[in-house]
């Protein structure tokens, strides 16, 4: 399937943020998708995006045809869709007063 | 005659922007002109009540002193006193100016660019924040409270309560302990109705004891004060706690039982013992005689107390750890630190324990729940410490073995629980058990709570929070990383700040260090008066105030009141655009077209401000800032309720649910009272830094509460024999209210406002009468301020309190920079990690200081 990644925020330093066209296949997950960008930016993609845990970090959302990810095993296509929209978010944060 | 030349004659609703508690207003406006504010009887949030602050918006409306068009500066020389040389320039030149420098920097490296703001500007740092987020940098610092944030409390607010902050219940709250907070009196959230309902409850016969140095604007409305040395209102906690464990046996177990981590078992190497197949934390069931995973359905009862075998290995409840641990910690031990005899100790421990009424229950609304009415509040005063972790700590627990937490009568979350606006369901959260049982909040005001615990990474922000994920709020680091990026191996400096709404250089440490950090800084600020922190600043934008500014006011979680009615306000302008006075939202979306970021912003806020289908932005259009904040309120409430719904009604208010304020025992969330994973993440944090090179003091990241001495505890020559501390009033907010003409009328009439409060005896010693003007010299920074004393009985004699913010020296702020116009308590304070607690990266604010009459030699 076809998949068109954007990313956004505290990203801008280690990636393209210019919409990514890539080819997956059918029925991969969201994780599959994560590591093949990961593999393509490498190690500092890695670490923005992943705790050691292999689990995305409190502060990345990803959302798929607008719809927010609940988790990285979640299927991106289910053998029906041709194309899907990923977005990566990557947030940022102040706090106190 | 005067009835005749009226034309127009309105009351215009809104919310006001002077301090972070945004209380509802009601504005009369005559012939275009406000001739008067006061506060809106209908909101939830205030009551109808207003402060100093509130009333005298008018004459910050008006005020001659305003910036009125852009400036720019034209001597390159940058200096706390260096006049900047400011001439007029045009806003399409500003813009062009800015737009330039944001492209460079963030084709260049995004990370160069900092935000520094204060939430006393409500909807514009928060707009501003994402503005920052699609921009591409992590570097943020709310800087209007600066060193006068309750960092670590947030923490904690985080970890117990599911919330940025914590009020006491005022509707069946029966004894209050208050250690250096302003709540009920002039400061901290919901403050003007807090007051109202904290002075309600003491009519209803609340018990209010303020542990203060300070017989100040908090502990002068309570019924007993006892006076304290600074920074060890954690001795005086563990002391507490030891008496109602180890003394009085007074403990809520039922609460520990199934609320806390109480039962969880540890083992020798203070971690966890985990089942083998899940690794979920054990727990000893006594019925049964074995270990259980603490979630296992078959659990008939938890052991609190005892010592048992597991595999092999020894596994004792932290329940009884902690008993353990406090034993050393008497009152008798706790004398000689706080100066609070160990009979006052034992008895206020008694009276809390008493009061906590153990085992008893209310019903609310038909739900039989526990009824537990005492409350520990604290902030600044008792946790702006370098011991701030371990302090608080030691407070927080004192609510939790008494069960008295999110529970009728005791300390409730701001606000931990919203089951949304009964129509459309929004906005939702609930607090969460992570796979630990432990609770994960259902929202914080960062995209990160504190807890489960982040990684930790090396110094990818410029202020340490990256490498310090307990950090919740204002870095007292930032200074020092900014100042020597390289030196903690941060890979870039930053080289702009975008500055919207704060006097950073007045509410950090030091000044001077402040000026040091930031002046190869490009700065634009957007700024209502040209304080000192736009002595720094490259352009200056004319902002608008509150009054003259559209806002949906932002912040549901700290601005609603913990009981009573959720109340959502709209924050409009009352007046027409005065001078060429902009709103920071509006200069925002132009720089986002400017910099051809709309697609990425726009999804950025859609994200951040809950606005959803059909609502949501899109990008082939463009918004103004009225259009986003009309389909925010209608992504919120509905169709029916936009933008002009709110500007005519001010506010939509719905009661609370007893779910909602009283959520605990609702939930099967557990709290820790044994941190567990606090040490394991201070290895990580001691690891990264030794591979950065970097010298930080782990050794705060501990699972149990201690008392450690803050710098200017263990200081004692007898030639800085006092400590000066500072506190806050109900007059001035930070150091951004100042120049207003009617606060300043009032400050000169509380004298301990714009002086120094000394105790007589102190005073006497020193040759110092009422009135005289007296020197302060910081043993640490050298540094030496002048103010006039206010002799009192109603200070510990080993103190000396300086109020707010004041000292002001901008030539541009007639009102505040005369003489006698208060003190800068930051000239006393050093900046340096040495005097920053490193697990909440708070900076202590307490000195010692030498204190004579002026013209005395030091």
């Amino acid at each position: 399937m076809q998949v068109e990644v954007r990313f956004y925020g505290f990203v801008r330093d280690v990636v393209d943020t210019s919409p990514l066209a890539l080819q997956m296949p059918d029925c991969c997950t969201l994780r599959n998708l994560v590591d093949l960008l990961v593999q393509r930016y490498g190690e500092k993609l890695h670490e923005r995006l992943y705790t050691n845990a292999g689990e995305l970090e409190a502060n990345v959302r990803v959302f798929v045809e607008d719809a927010q990810a609940g988790s990285l095993e979640e299927l991106l296509g289910d053998g029906q869709k041709s194309s899907a929209e990923v977005k990566v978010f990557v947030l940022s944060a102040t706090a106190g007063g | 005659m005067a009835a005749n030349l009226a034309q127009e004659d309105r009351w215009i609703p809104t919310t006001c922007g002077v301090c972070y508690s945004v209380c509802a207003l009601l504005v009369h406006r005559v012939n275009g002109t406000v001739v008067k504010i006061e506060g809106n009887p209908n909101s939830a949030t205030n009551r109808g009540r207003l402060c100093p602050r509130g009333i005298s918006g008018i004459m910050t409306l008006y005020d001659p002193n305003r910036v009125n068009v852009p400036l720019k500066r034209t001597n390159p020389e940058k200096g706390l006193n260096t006049d900047p040389g400011w001439v007029q320039i045009t806003w399409e030149e500003a813009l062009d100016t800015i737009a330039a420098r944001l492209s460079k920097i963030r084709r260049e490296d995004p990370r160069k660019l900092l935000l520094t703001g204060t939430v006393t500007t409500q909807d514009e740092v928060p707009f501003a924040k994402i503005f920052a987020m699609t921009f591409g940098t992590p570097n943020g610092w709310n800087s209007g409270a600066g060193n006068h944030c309750g960092t670590a409390e947030h923490l904690f607010g985080a970890l117990l309560h599911a919330s940025w902050s914590k009020l006491p219940d005022p509707d069946h709250c029966r004894y209050l302990l208050n250690f250096g907070t302003g709540t009920g009196s002039g400061s901290y959230y919901c403050v003007t109705g807090m007051a109202q309902r904290i002075a309600d409850a003491r009519v209803r016969g609340m018990k209010h004891v303020s542990i203060d140095p300070f017989l100040g604007p908090g502990a002068e409305k309570a019924d007993e004060w006892i006076p304290i040395r600074p920074g060890t209102d954690g001795a005086f906690a563990l002391a507490m706690l030891n008496v109602l464990l180890n003394e009085l046996g007074i403990y809520d177990g039922d609460y520990l039982k199934h609320h806390t981590n109480a039962p969880y078992l540890i083992g020798d190497d203070g971690l966890y013992l985990r089942n083998a197949k899940q690794q979920l934390p054990l727990i000893w069931d006594p019925v049964d005689a074995g270990e259980k995973p603490f979630s296992d359905p078959t659990i008939k009862d938890f052991a609190l107390e005892g010592e048992f075998r597991v595999n092999g290995l020894r596994a004792r409840p932290a329940f009884t750890i902690l008993r353990e641990h406090l034993q050393p910690f008497t009152p008798e031990w706790a004398e000689p630190i706080t100066t609070v005899p160990a009979a006052t100790i034992r008895r206020i421990a008694n009276e809390f324990g008493q009061e906590a009424r153990i085992g008893s229950t209310i019903v609310l609304e038909g739900k039989v729940l526990p009824y537990r009415p005492v409350a520990v509040m604290y902030f600044k005063g008792a946790q702006g410490h370098k011991n701030a972790l371990l302090s608080s700590m030691a407070l927080e627990l004192l609510t939790e073995v008494v069960g008295a937490s999110n529970v009728p009568g005791g300390l409730l979350g701001m606000n931990s629980c919203s089951l949304g606006y009964p129509e459309t369901g929004q906005l939702k959260w609930t607090p969460k058990a992570d796979r630990d049982g432990l609770l994960v909040t259902g929202r914080w005001p960062n995209p990160s709570p504190p807890y489960p615990p982040r990684e930790v990474k090396g110094a990818e922000t410029i202020d340490l929070r990256g490498m310090i994920p307990t950090c919740p709020g204002s870095s007292g680091a930032l200074p020092v990383v900014m100042a020597d990026p390289e030196r903690f191996k941060v890979p870039y400096k930053i080289e702009m700040n975008l500055h919207v709404g704060s006097n950073y250089v007045m509410t950090f440490a030091n000044p001077k260090a402040i000026e040091e950090a930031f002046r190869n800084v490009f700065q634009v600020s957007f700024a209502l008066f040209l304080d000192e922190s736009t002595y720094l600043s490259d352009i200056v934008l004319p902002a608008a105030s509150y009054l003259e500014r559209l806002s949906h006011t932002a912040d549901w979680i700290s601005s609603n009141s913990p009981v009573g009615e959720w109340c959502y306000h709209v924050r409009q302008p009352v007046v027409g655009q005065i001078a060429e006075r902009r709103s920071a939202c509006d200069v925002l979306l132009e720089l986002v077209e400017r910099l051809g970021m709309r697609d990425e912003f726009y999804n950025f806020v859609n994200l951040m401000l809950d606005v959803k289908a059909p609502y949501a932005l899109e990008t082939d259009s463009r918004y103004s800032w009225e259009e986003i904040v009309d389909r925010r309120y209608k992504s919120l409430f509905g169709a029916e309720r936009g933008l002009e719904w709110f500007k005519e009604h001010g506010l939509i208010k719905w009661p609370k649910k007893v779910e909602e304020v009283y959520w605990k025992p609702f939930s099967h969330t557990r709290v820790p009272l044994y941190f567990e994973w606090f040490k394991p993440l201070g290895e990580k944090v001691r690891a990264m830094s030794e591979k950065l090179g970097i010298e930080l003091d782990t050794s705060a990241f501990q699972p149990l509460p201690e008392w450690r001495p803050c710098l200017s505890y263990k200081e004692n020559s007898r030639d800085h024999s006092l400590y000066a501390i500072y506190y806050k009033v109900p007059m001035q907010t930070f150091s951004g209210t100042y120049n207003n003409p009617w606060l300043d009328e009032v400050s000169k009439i509380d004298r301990f406002a714009y002086g120094v409060a000394i105790n007589t005896e102190t005073a006497r010693q020193r040759g110092i009468r009422e009135g005289d003007w007296i020197e302060i010299k910081s043993s640490p920074t050298g540094n030496t301020i002048r103010g006039q004393a206010a002799l009192t009985e109603g200070i510990h004699p080993e103190v000396v309190a300086i109020a707010g913010c004041g000292g002001h020296w901008s030539k541009y702020l007639s009102v505040a920079n005369q003489d006698g116009k208060g003190l800068c308590f930051e000239w006393l304070m050093p900046v340096g990690l040495d005097n920053v607690d490193i697990p909440s990266l708070t900076q202590d604010q307490c000195v010692r200081v030498t204190v004579s009459k002026a013209g005395a030699q030091p």
